[in-house]
């Protein structure tokens, strides 16, 4: 399962939401590859992601992606990612 | 390198209470911290808020909260800045108003992302944020940050 965590520089938010998604997936016993990134580099066709994490801000720049886009409104919080991964992998 | 502690991160004069007029002042204020403390070079603010300006408020992470950076840049040093904005600040993102604006300056890639990770160890504790607003002096949030045992 591979999964990008999007931002705008690729360096912060995204690797905030990597770092937080990986403790969950972990905890979901869910084996998964998650790569920090920026909008164009997840924009590229060549992306095998199967999921985008984002913050909502970058949802509409990420339009016609073929990954799910999932758009996280706090990172910090654990049960919000949780559910959001469990309603799209379980 | 980064280090745990959260107090060694931010430096003595990188947290400051304000009166911000918008997001982007408080972001250039943050960044400006750095500058003056000597962590990030002259121009961080100005690279802060054209990111900012740019490719809007996805940096406002949690609620109330954002957290604002360049690049990682060998001429910089690793440290945070937290501006506590007395006003709410309105940046268009879910997760308005804004109240806590975290800037971080890093030498290289490796130490930006040890900083972040002491960051995120941090927010992601139940309570962190709210302690934080309920801080009025720089010794309060000192004490916040030292209770932060990892």
């Amino acid at each position: 399962m591979k999964l990008l965590a999007v931002c705008g520089m690729g360096i912060g938010t995204s690797v905030l939401l990597k770092m937080n998604a990986e403790r969950v997936l972990e905890q979901l016993e869910i084996e998964a590859d998650i790569d920090a990134t920026d909008v164009a580099t997840a924009l590229s066709p060549d992306s095998t992601a199967q999921i985008v994490l984002c913050t909502p801000e970058l949802k509409d720049q990420l339009k016609g992606i073929r990954a799910e886009v999932i758009a996280v409104d706090n990172v910090f919080d654990l049960s919000e990612l949780t559910e959001k991964l469990e309603k799209s992998l379980l | 390198m980064a280090s745990a502690n959260l107090n060694e991160l931010f430096a003595k004069g990188c947290i400051e209470f304000s009166k911000p007029k918008s997001f982007s002042e408080a972001a250039r204020q943050a960044a400006q911290l750095l500058s003056s403390e000597g962590f990030a070079l002259e121009q961080y603010a100005d690279q802060v808020e054209e990111i900012i300006l740019s490719k809007g408020p996805y940096m406002v992470v949690a609620p109330q909260v954002a957290i604002v950076h360049g690049r990682p840049d060998a001429k910089s040093k690793t440290g945070a800045a937290l501006v506590l904005s007395e006003t709410d600040l309105i940046t268009g993102s879910v997760n308005d108003p804004v109240r806590l604006v975290f800037a971080i300056s890093a030498a290289n890639n490796d130490d930006h992302i040890e900083m972040l990770k002491t960051l995120s160890g941090f927010l992601v504790k139940e309570g962190s944020v709210g302690n934080l607003l309920g801080c009025s002096t720089i010794s309060e949030v000192r004490d916040i940050f030292s209770d932060n045992l990892p």
